[in-house]
């Protein structure tokens, strides 16, 4: 009988340890904020990844997919109050990576195409937009397993006429590329023309203007 | 002739010049991250771990068992009786014994030396206390006793140290129980 559970115990541990062992793991860094402003022109709904292990735990094929779900309120025929709850996709700049290296911006472009073209976030019908949910799948290279994270945004989050500011050095060391992972959520005031050039989010002369393009 | 003008090909030789460097070099870049949320400690010893191969990780495992060993070994020097209540095993004795207990092939407690192969090879590649039954078979067979008899749970190094902190009358009869069902 004791030999019987020491090999059951035994095996079972070896069992649990191995599982744990070979279980893919990733640790993707989210922005904490989504950030709405011109890109060359064109309002641009963005936010930032990176891969927090770096070189340790290096990832590939990474595949993202950015939803925002929104809720309709209406009244049936009884009279009662319900919801329609709707996901739908925003088709990003890119979505596809063959590596996360160095921190990724996402991007998806607020133009006649998208659903959320024109919107005001704080009128109807963008106020019934109740999350964006960011979707990453990733494969680990150590475990060669698939991954997948995930992290939601509200519509608090966005930062109207802000943009990121760059994670990267790559002065300081020849060849060698320094992303400051510190900085992930960090942004800077920059215009943006959303939904129209005179809308309520052209931030004109509020701001101020970002060095890049003094003269 | 396109569009009504005359186009000339001319053979051209040695246009552009191989890169003096390799492909690797000029591509090549490293990539360094600060302050990021790293992961906790086991999984970064985890991914550590991950990047050897099993040649690596194969020479590694049997470095630490034999580190193991020694310590095993350097705490049996330290008891008053020695080894086995043999005080004149020498550190090389105990090692071995250290080893071939470890590695569940017991040879040197069991005083009469004559297991067959076939228990010595399933000693060696079975579960420890699938050994434990076979020995106890076998010594019940040849009339041999243990001088050294873990329990069928106690792990093989952790009942050595068991075993010493039963049989020291030094530095840890004070702190530690007396007497230990094994």
């Amino acid at each position: 009988m004791l030999t019987y559970a020491s090999i059951l115990v035994n095996t079972l541990f070896a069992g649990l340890i191995f599982s744990k062992f070979v279980t893919p793991y990733i640790n993707i860094q989210f922005s904490e904020v989504m950030t709405l402003s011109n890109v060359n022109g064109v309002p641009c709904l963005s936010i930032r990844i990176g891969n927090a292990d770096g070189p340790e735990n290096p990832l590939t094929d990474i595949d993202v997919l950015l939803t925002y779900s929104y809720q309709i309120p209406y009244q049936d025929h009884t009279g009662a109050r319900r919801f329609f709850r709707q996901t739908e996709d925003l088709e990003l700049l890119s979505s596809r990576q063959q590596s996360l290296q160095e921190p990724w911006t996402l991007v998806h472009v607020l133009d006649e195409s998208s659903p959320l073209f024109g919107l005001h976030f704080e009128e109807n019908p963008a106020k019934n937009i109740y999350v964006f949910t960011l979707s990453v799948d990733a494969v680990q290279e150590l475990t060669k397993a698939t991954v997948n994270v995930q992290s939601e945004y509200g519509i608090e989050d966005i930062l109207i006429g802000h943009s990121f500011i760059s994670m990267n050095d790559t002065a300081s060391v020849p060849g060698v590329v320094i992303s400051d992972f510190s900085k992930m959520s960090e942004t800077e005031p920059y215009p943006v023309w959303y939904p129209a050039r005179r809308g309520a989010y052209d931030t004109g002369d509020l701001l101020p203007k970002p060095k890049s393009w003094a003269g | 002739m396109i569009d009504g003008r005359k186009v000339v090909f001319e053979l051209g030789t040695n246009v552009t010049q191989k890169p003096k460097t390799s492909r690797r070099d000029r591509v090549r870049r490293r990539y360094q991250m600060i302050n990021s949320k790293r992961t906790h400690f086991e999984q970064r010893l985890r991914f550590w771990l991950m990047h050897f191969s099993v040649a690596q990780l194969s020479v590694t495992f049997l470095g630490v068992f034999v580190a193991m060993c020694a310590v095993f070994a350097g705490l049996f020097s330290m008891l008053e009786e020695g080894c086995c209540s043999d005080a004149g095993k020498t550190f090389t004795d105990m090692f071995a014994f250290s080893v071939q207990t470890a590695a569940t092939i017991g040879t040197s407690f069991v005083k009469e030396k004559r297991l067959s192969i076939l228990v010595r090879t399933v000693s060696a590649s079975s579960n420890y206390s699938v050994c434990h039954r076979l020995w106890d078979l076998k010594s019940i067979r040849h009339g041999t006793d243990y001088v050294v008899r873990p329990g069928p749970f106690a792990p093989q190094p952790f009942s050595h140290f068991f075993l010493l902190i039963r049989r020291s009358k030094t530095f840890w009869s004070s702190c530690l129980p007396t007497h230990q069902s094994w």
